[in-house]
């Protein structure tokens, strides 16, 4: 009987363990003892009476948990929105060549788009073979490149600038998907299967939700360099829609390398200065999706009866951008909480 | 002082558990099992809850238990002058019903 009592109280610790810190700091240890003697006036009922214990923490225990976490949030949320941006230490990259390796993606984006347009120019279907072959080859290029730095970041557990690169290769991953699977709606295909294709999608979706919570549970500055990372791609992406026949309008893919230098100064001031830089940063950075997504969409000139991508794109834009920063703030009580912080 | 009025059963009972003295979390318990009759059973996690609470507005307060050593340093929980009075004012507002129900009860009705 006592070693059943003994897994009782252990098994009872462990749903202690649950509760929010500063609960389980003050409470855990008396609840627990307490939970003992009561086990132990039972004990001479047998193993019923211990049941019946078990069952009457057990039944109670949730809506005692979810309780304690919802004093413990307004407890937290009571302090005031601002203090929320107030509390917790400041995140920025000292040293230079890390901040310029955080900045990197767009520019390696914009540059090899751009070189990509200078070499190919004319409609695919005038160009001689080897110089179609080298600009898609320098247009694929910073794609493979991301790749490799966001795998790295993400097994080094995201140093610094590791944000922006995991967030990039994430979002390449998603854009190179949706661009193959257009190929293939085209000719009335499914990417994989109908079901596979779900799964993939789902998938994909898991990935993004991944980076996003890990990086918002470090904080929103952290998270936030992860929306650049994806706003960056989602972004350079949209000048490979100008490039596509029958636009074929790779004097607008010219664009990228500007576009892509203000997105690497705009990460650099991102990762450098203080708040105030970081929301100006952001800013920047949706304004200018915005405008090149809107240029872009202007050369396209889709009949009038066609549904606008305009809207839904800009909408993922922006939801890309915001996802991270808005994830770190909103969670930042519930980290708290959690972490007794 | 009314505004914290009327009580919840639990904290109602735990209140009046500590009128006597300070006890401690399985001491109060039991007392408040043996108050309602077996009808408010609080589980740990719910009494302790409540105790956290009534610790933050002052009407209890915590204290070590000198009289029994055990492995965890054991507390006992006492109420407050404020927690006193919490609870009086709890007794005036059901004594109170209790009359008017007392005055419009029928003639040879009365409770």
């Amino acid at each position: 009987m006592s070693r059943m009592v003994e897994r009782f109280v252990r098994f009872y610790a462990f749903l202690t363990g649950l509760y929010p810190h500063a609960f389980r700091r003050e409470f855990a240890g008396e609840m627990q003892a307490v939970f003992r003697e009561r086990l132990a006036s039972e004990m001479d009922t047998g193993a019923r009476g211990l049941w019946r214990v078990l069952w009457g923490e057990l039944r109670d225990w949730p809506g005692a948990v979810l309780a304690e976490y919802w004093f413990a949030w307004r407890d937290v949320c009571g302090r005031g929105l601002m203090s929320l941006y107030a509390e917790g230490k400041s995140w920025k990259i000292e040293e230079r060549r890390e901040a310029l390796l955080a900045s990197l993606p767009p520019v390696l984006f914009g540059v090899c788009i751009a070189l990509e347009a200078l070499v190919i120019w004319e409609p695919w279907y005038t160009v001689t073979r080897w110089r179609l072959m080298t600009g898609f080859a320098i247009m694929m290029l910073p794609s493979p490149v991301i790749a490799l730095g966001g795998l790295i970041a993400i097994f080094k557990r995201l140093p610094a600038w590791g944000y922006s690169w995991a967030g990039g290769a994430v979002m390449g991953v998603v854009v190179l998907v949706k661009l193959l699977a257009e190929e293939r709606a085209d000719f009335g295909l499914p990417l994989l299967s109908t079901i596979l294709d779900i799964a993939l999608a789902i998938l994909l979706l898991v990935g993004i939700l991944a980076l996003v919570f890990v990086t918002a549970w470090r904080g929103w500055r952290q998270a936030g360099l992860t929306s650049l990372g994806f706003a960056t791609v989602a972004g350079m992406s949209s000048f490979s829609m100008a490039t596509a026949a029958p636009f074929n309008r790779y004097d607008l893919a010219l664009l990228a390398m500007p576009v892509g230098m203000v997105m690497a100064w705009l990460t650099w001031l991102y990762v450098r200065k203080g708040d105030a830089g970081r929301v100006a940063a952001i800013l920047g950075y949706g304004v200018m999706n915005a405008v090149v997504f809107l240029v872009i969409a202007n050369a396209w000139n889709l009949p009038p009866d066609r549904p606008s991508p305009v809207i839904p794109f800009l909408v993922a834009l922006t939801g890309a951008l915001l996802v991270g920063p808005v994830a770190g703030l909103l969670g930042r009580p519930l980290r708290k909480v959690i972490q007794g912080a | 002082m009314n505004e914290n009025l009327p009580l919840s059963e639990a904290v109602f009972f735990i209140l009046l558990s500590l009128l006597p003295g300070p006890k401690h979390g399985y001491a109060i318990m039991k007392d408040v099992e043996t108050l309602s009759e077996a009808r408010v059973c609080l589980s740990t996690g719910t009494l302790y809850g409540a105790l956290k609470r009534l610790l933050e507005d002052g009407w209890i307060e915590r204290m070590d238990d000198d009289g029994e050593q055990t492995a965890r340093q054991r507390k006992a929980y006492a109420l407050t002058r404020l927690g006193k009075s919490v609870l009086e004012a709890e007794a005036t507002r059901m004594k109170n019903l209790v009359a008017l129900m007392q005055q419009r009860a029928p003639e040879g009705n009365a409770i």
